[in-house]
């Protein structure tokens, strides 16, 4: 088992050299570089073009080196947290994903646990009760929530919530705590706002993830393993959990990784129509006007998180199920 | 001939599943018995109802399907049980599977959980019965696993079943069966998926064993050959019915029901020269429709219009042990 996961981690690795080799290629893709567009902009405003100034920028970023040396030189300073400059914003990239980073960490793990729990209740439900009726309602259910946009199911949340309270909660925090320090008032209104995006995100997964179980589980329920458990006298009530939904979970744990990169990719409208303060809605933004240190680190940020996700599935894996450890 | 003490006696059991076309008369009116210490082979074609009359006996049934009617008589020290009475999930029932009555399937590889290892679910069937600890369970299991014959059986206790080969499972299916050494052993075809030179290693092995633990075995098979060569005696099932049943020496060399015949002649023997395989002719009938009257008539070489189209015939003794259900000799109601 230690063996399998050192083994992916060093898999990985490689993987990650790739991806930051093609994070750089979106970022050098627009014709001219950074200071053209830097120079452009200044000039639209009006401003002075300060050479000496210009030169610097050139030299910090090697922009007069040939790619090869630029990658490199590039893939330096990511390595040492320098993921460049954002000229829409005037910031270091640095700063900007931070903060967001943090909260689309915050909000995947809540939304996907919360998918996992309902969805593995309601999955195990569904497969144990097949066309009983509340299998039929949690169908009818999970079949709106899949073909329901989050968007729509972010609005129609934040219309109820507003016309019954009288309260807006988009974003994460009401206006007057956005910017406090931290204090229990503010943890308390962080709860009133955040389950909007758990509920909007998960749903879709949760919806996904009882389909899966619930097919997975009925296919297992008729396996001879079953029937041989049961002969030799398992009872039925543990019989349920220790044989047929021990292999049933294994495909729930495949999915596990993909919960990372999809908030940051999956929700974009969402976060917009939410007002949350994830990457999901930063990355819009820079793609839209070829903020290309930005854009590219948030891809790299993408891309590491598919496969830090991907790791995590399969480690998960490894763990449930023996044929692959094995292997 | 003497009389054996019954073990497991079966008094016309009727299971039924319940489909959407229809229901399906699986077990329709099933009789036997299980003497102890005997191998008693049950013998027909696919989807005769061989499996089924298992499946009852345990009641390890699909949910569709139920027991109608009949008794599944056990006789243990404490007298006569009728499992068909009993509760399906109750702790009485649950502690004659396995314990009691133990089973082996037809596919091993498929008949083993992938994801724990053999010894612990080997473990668990001790586990289940009895109050050891688990490091006598494992040391249990190991014995039995040596006394099927597996090598390297400390090695094998701790192996995933995908590690292993159909053999080494259908020996490990067989070791835990017999772990609890129970009064009877169900072997639902036990050999069929395994290579010809395995299965008669395994037999050869459920024979021992059987010899050793003085337990009654109840071998379901399609295969004439590994009736002649295991059984001593025979009932012969055709569409949820016994057409036949005896001792096994006066069934092969005295086989009285058409069906019984056609099933033996349908076996290629070595020395004779034939350009083509015997079999029986016709299909068998569509399971929600059996045909009126006897249910073999369709096929049957000595068909009597009139007769056996119209009424069913009940047992007839034609020797000591040995009944059949044909019109040829008697089997009117009388």
């Amino acid at each position: 088992m230690l063996n399998y996961i050192l083994k992916r981690i060093l898999f990985s690795i490689p993987l990650l050299f790739m991806i930051a080799v093609v994070s750089f290629i979106i970022i050098e893709l627009p014709p001219g570089d950074y200071l053209t567009t830097y120079i452009i902009s200044l000039k639209q405003s009006g401003e002075a073009i300060d050479q000496a100034a210009l030169e610097v920028l050139r030299q910090r970023y090697g922009l007069d080196k040939p790619v090869i040396v630029r990658f490199f030189y590039w893939f330096g300073r990511v390595l040492q947290g320098d993921f460049g400059y954002s000229f829409m914003w005037e910031k270091p990239v640095k700063d900007l994903i931070g903060a967001r980073l943090f909260w689309t960490i915050v909000v995947s793990i809540l939304a996907t646990v919360f998918a996992w729990v309902f969805g593995f209740l309601i999955g195990v439900y569904s497969g144990t009760h097949q066309y009983s009726i509340g299998d039929y309602t949690f169908t009818v259910l999970g079949y709106i929530g899949l073909a329901t946009p989050n968007f729509l199911l972010a609005l129609i949340l934040l219309w109820l919530v507003f016309a019954t309270f009288g309260i807006s909660l988009g974003g994460l925090f009401s206006p007057e705590y956005a910017n406090a320090p931290w204090s229990w008032a503010k943890f308390v209104d962080l709860l009133k706002h955040i389950w909007i995006p758990v509920i909007v995100i998960g749903t879709g997964n949760m919806a996904g993830l009882i389909r899966i179980l619930r097919a997975n589980l009925l296919d297992e329920l008729n396996k001879p393993y079953v029937m041989a458990a049961r002969a030799k006298g398992v009872p039925e009530r543990e019989l349920v959990w220790k044989y047929p939904l021990r292999v049933a979970v294994i495909p729930f744990a495949a999915t596990a990784g993909w919960a990372l990169p999809e908030i940051v990719s999956g929700a974009v409208v969402t976060g917009i129509v939410l007002n949350l303060p994830t990457v999901g809605t930063l990355l819009l933004d820079a793609l839209m006007s070829q903020d290309m240190y930005l854009a590219g680190s948030l891809v790299m940020f993408l891309s590491v998180f598919t496969i830090i996700g991907t790791l995590i599935s399969d480690i998960l894996l490894a763990w449930l199920d023996p044929r692959i450890r094995f292997e | 001939m003497k009389v054996m003490e019954k073990v497991l006696e079966i008094k016309n059991l009727r299971t039924y599943f319940t489909l959407m076309e229809g229901t399906v008369k699986a077990v329709d009116g099933v009789s036997f018995e299980v003497r102890k210490g005997e191998i008693l082979g049950l013998v027909g074609e696919s989807g005769c109802g061989k499996s089924v009359t298992a499946q009852s006996i345990l009641r390890i049934l699909p949910e569709n399907g139920r027991i109608v009617s009949g008794e599944i008589l056990l006789h243990n020290e404490n007298g006569v049980i009728d499992l068909a009475k009993l509760e399906l999930d109750s702790e009485e029932m649950r502690q004659i599977r396995g314990k009691e009555i133990s089973m082996i399937f037809q596919e091993p590889m498929a008949s083993f959980s992938p994801v724990y290892t053999v010894g612990a679910q080997m473990m668990e069937a001790i586990l289940l019965h009895e109050d050891v600890s688990k490091a006598e369970a494992r040391r249990r299991v190991i014995e039995m696993l040596k006394k099927v014959k597996i090598p390297n059986a400390e090695k094998v206790v701790d192996m995933y079943p995908f590690e292993l080969s159909g053999g080494m499972l259908q020996r490990c299916m067989i070791a835990m069966a017999m772990s609890l050494n129970p009064k009877v052993l169900i072997a639902d075809e036990p050999t069929t998926a395994l290579d010809v030179t395995i299965q008669a290693q395994i037999l050869y092995l459920m024979k021992e064993l059987q010899k050793e633990y003085r337990s009654s075995i109840v071998l379901i098979t399609h295969d004439m050959g590994v009736i002649a060569q295991m059984a001593d005696r025979v009932a012969v099932m055709y569409l949820g019915i016994i057409a036949e049943s005896g001792d096994v020496y006066e069934i092969f060399k005295n086989p009285l029901h058409p069906y019984t015949r056609a099933l033996l002649k349908s076996i290629p023997k070595l020395g004779v020269r034939k350009t083509r395989l015997e079999a029986i002719k016709g299909v068998v009938p569509d399971p929600y429709n059996f045909p009126s009257g006897c249910r073999y008539h369709p096929r049957c070489d000595h068909f009597m219009k009139g007769l056996c189209d119209v009424k069913e015939p009940v047992d007839v003794e034609v020797a000591p042990g040995h009944t059949v259900k044909c019109f040829l000799y008697g089997g009117e109601r009388s």
